[in-house]
């Protein structure tokens, strides 16, 4: 197979009157094409900062960009700005966590994907203005070409949310990223964007990095799963792996935090105990170390060094970085996580 | 006991340009005739279709926007109609926590400044270091010290949405309208934040309307949940109830597409596709609102659906679920 994306050694480290921030720090992976990649974790664990990364978008910031990202044979941390230009909408298209933001509050909705098109197509107004109202129907706006002419302001939340995904669709772009893309979406319409998302897959062999808190849209969607930790992957798999028998400590507090849909409810959520890492002063050794239940367990000293990505078993494509010896993981996993699930 | 708010017949309808064929105004019906309560320490979970007017209802109870008609009474007292003046003094303590963070913090001020100025404003605890009680309030919502001098677009998405509940518990309301409050934390932080939301509850006998599309944290956090659709609200029910045996058939066809973190459950949940006509919110249907993407919708639907009494729910439907 063919990657379609390859981050390598991504490091993104922002200068602040307070320090070095080093949002990320050392990140490495592909998509292939048609598939799907899923980034979890932590708020603040440097997800989006990625994503932006990959697009190009930290050029002329303050920011410093070190690693390789290389799509359709282009490294977009060497390329210019035209050079990069030139990959957005068709390469790669990105659906921005801020809806609100990432709209214009003075221009109609409408214009503003029609002129999103024809930047990337050579077609008249008038059928950039077609697509944008099919595009914005696809997406489940009623009345589409009446509210083409609104501004951003009228719309909900989620309509806002659809708006941008309508705008990044309407190229087919060959990797799309997608940050957050429902969390402001009810399920039902969720389940609709979800299908449309498959459907681009289907019919343009698309490839998507979607960033979610959701593990359930995780489950629906993503073919395998990077969790990230402190501007850090920690763990990488399929998402069976991830999701069934996760080796990491952290992804093992994620599981246990969902709240329940079914059953009695508990009178308090299980979390993990502390609060994020600050990102100018990592702690010494893992960046989890701090908030760890399980590193007493640990024969190395947790606060040490940062345990290396490695393969949990030889030959494995699922990475964990953790101390802890596999045998204990499998075993604390049995006993200690799987009954809370 | 009166309860801290009485909702009745909320009604706000937002003008929309003008028809050309025959010049007539017309109007997107957000919000039509939407009537509940909610108790002292009560929190009341508010979910439906995105577009259905769940933001609109917590930007008219917040007084951000005029209501069209309908009475909203806090603490017994009619504010819809308040002046300005004289909400001024109730303003404090009713909070909202806005559904976009980043569009609701001023780019321009840092993070210090922007969760002291409600503080200053209003006078709260005159004479205590404003600096101390805003890193307080950081600490609590799980942000670092070293936050404080930052601007808002510094900031991950979770961030942000932690800036706005810590600007919302600054001036300790009697009232907090929490639109997604949790939705871009990892779920982690958000269990931390829930349970710091509940302990509070507790604590000062704080009441919350919670909007959020993840049902599983409403269930969690709210005693009762009303399910809004195309502007009506369509069920109230108990949180278990709700969940357990869902009676409008939009609440069943919600509950049936929620997503299972379990690779193994995905399949074997039958989802209810819902397929027909989405409602223009223009023009919306007369009758049950539903009825064009309803499975079970008769002739009878077109007209007003009787609001009936089932076990712990009310819904307002023909042929309910039962
Ligand atoms: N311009 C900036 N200056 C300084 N720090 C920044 C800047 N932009 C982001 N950061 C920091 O970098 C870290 C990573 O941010 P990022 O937005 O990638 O998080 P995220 O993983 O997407 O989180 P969330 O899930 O909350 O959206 C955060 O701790 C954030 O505070
Ligand atoms: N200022 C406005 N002018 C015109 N229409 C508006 C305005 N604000 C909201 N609306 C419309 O009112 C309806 C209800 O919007 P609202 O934001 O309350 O939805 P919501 O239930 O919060 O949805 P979401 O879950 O997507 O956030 C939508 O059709 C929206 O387009
Ligand atoms: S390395 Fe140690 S501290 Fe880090 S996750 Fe593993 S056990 Fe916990
Ligand atoms: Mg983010
Ligand atoms: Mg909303």
């Amino acid at each position: 197979m063919t990657a379609i994306l390859q981050v390598k050694d991504l490091k993104v480290h922002f200068q602040t009157d307070d320090g070095l921030v080093k949002a990320v720090d050392g990140v490495s992976f592909e998509i292939e094409a048609g598939k799907t990649l899923g980034i979890v974790g932590e708020s603040g664990s440097g997800k989006s900062v990625t994503s932006l990364a990959i697009m190009g978008l930290h050029k002329g910031s303050r920011a410093a960009v070190s690693g390789e990202i290389l799509i359709d044979g282009v490294d977009v941390n060497q390329a210019t700005e035209a050079e990069v230009n030139k990959l957005r909408g068709k390469s790669m298209a990105m659906i921005f966590q801020d809806s609100l933001a990432a709209l214009h509050p003075f221009f109609k909705v409408g214009d503003q994907i029609a002129e999103a098109y024809q930047v990337h197509n050579k077609v008249s107004k008038k059928a950039a203005q077609q697509v944008a109202v099919e595009m914005l129907g696809r997406v489940g706006i009623p009345n589409p070409t009446q509210r083409m002419e609104d501004f951003p302001h009228q719309f909900s939340g989620g309509m806002r949310q659809r708006v941008m995904i309508a705008m990044s669709l309407s190229c087919n772009p060959k990797l799309l990223i997608a940050d957050e893309p429902t969390t402001a979406l009810d399920v039902t319409v969720q389940a609709q964007i979800l299908d449309l998302l498959r459907d681009l897959q289907r019919e343009f062999g698309s490839s998507i990095l979607m960033i979610t808190h959701d593990l359930g849209v995780v489950a629906e969607i993503a073919d395998d799963v990077l969790l990230m930790y402190a501007g850090k992957a920690i763990e990488r798999g399929t998402v069976r792996e991830l999701l069934k028998t996760p080796e990491h400590p952290y992804a093992w507090g994620l599981l246990t935090s969902i709240p329940k849909l079914t059953g009695a409810t508990d009178s308090e959520l299980l979390a993990i105990p502390g609060t994020p890492p600050s990102l100018i002063t990592l702690p010494s050794g893992c960046s989890f170390s701090p908030r760890c239940s399980y590193k007493n367990r640990s024969k190395v000293d947790c606060e040490s060094a940062m345990p290396e990505l490695a393969g949990v078993k030889s030959n494995s494509s699922h990475l964990v970085s953790c101390h802890l010896s596999e045998t204990d993981r499998v075993a604390i996993f049995k006993s200690e996580i799987a009954p809370k699930l | 006991m009166t309860p801290l708010l009485k909702v009745t017949d909320l009604t706000k309808h937002f003008p929309s340009k003008n028809n050309k064929i025959f010049g007539k105004r017309e109007f997107v019906h957000a919000v039509d005739n939407v009537s509940f309560e909610l108790n002292v320490g009560e929190t009341l979970g508010l979910v439906g279709e995105s577009g259905c007017g769940k933001s609109t209802t917590g930007r008219l109870i917040t007084k951000l926007i005029p209501t069209t008609s309908g009475s909203i009474e806090f603490e017994g007292r009619e504010i819809s109609k308040m002046k300005a003046s004289e909400f001024k003094e109730l303003r404090p303590q009713i909070q909202m926590i806005f559904q976009d963070p980043y569009a609701s913090l001023n780019p321009r001020h840092t993070v210090g400044t922007i969760i002291a100025t409600p503080l200053k404003i209003h006078g709260i605890n005159p004479g205590v270091d404003v600096k101390k009680q805003v890193q307080e309030l950081l600490e609590i919502v799980g942000l670092n010290p070293e936050h404080y001098n930052r601007y808002p677009h510094e900031f991950s998405g979770g961030q942000r949405q932690r800036i706005g509940i810590a600007r919302a518990l600054a001036l300790k309301p009697k009232l907090i309208i929490a639109d997604e409050p949790v939705s871009a934390l990892d779920v982690s932080i958000q269990a931390q934040i829930l349970n710091l939301l509940q302990s509070l509850q507790s604590d000062f006998n704080l009441s919350f309307i919670f909007i959020a599309h993840d049902l599983a944290v409403v269930k969690h956090f709210a005693q009762r949940v009303a399910v809004m659709y195309a502007g009506n609200i369509v069920e109230v029910s108990d949180h278990v109830s709700l969940y357990a045996s869902p009676k409008h058939p939009y609440t069943k066809a919600l509950m049936s597409a929620v997503p299972s973190a379990d690779p193994d459950a995905s399949g074997a949940r039958e989802r209810i596709r819902l397929s027909g006509d989405i409602p223009n919110p223009i023009d919306p249907p007369t009758g049950c609102r539903f009825r064009s993407r309803c499975w079970k919708a008769q002739d009878i639907c077109a007209t007003k659906p009787p609001l009936l009494q089932i076990g712990k729910s009310m819904v307002a439907c023909h042929f309910p679920e039962n």
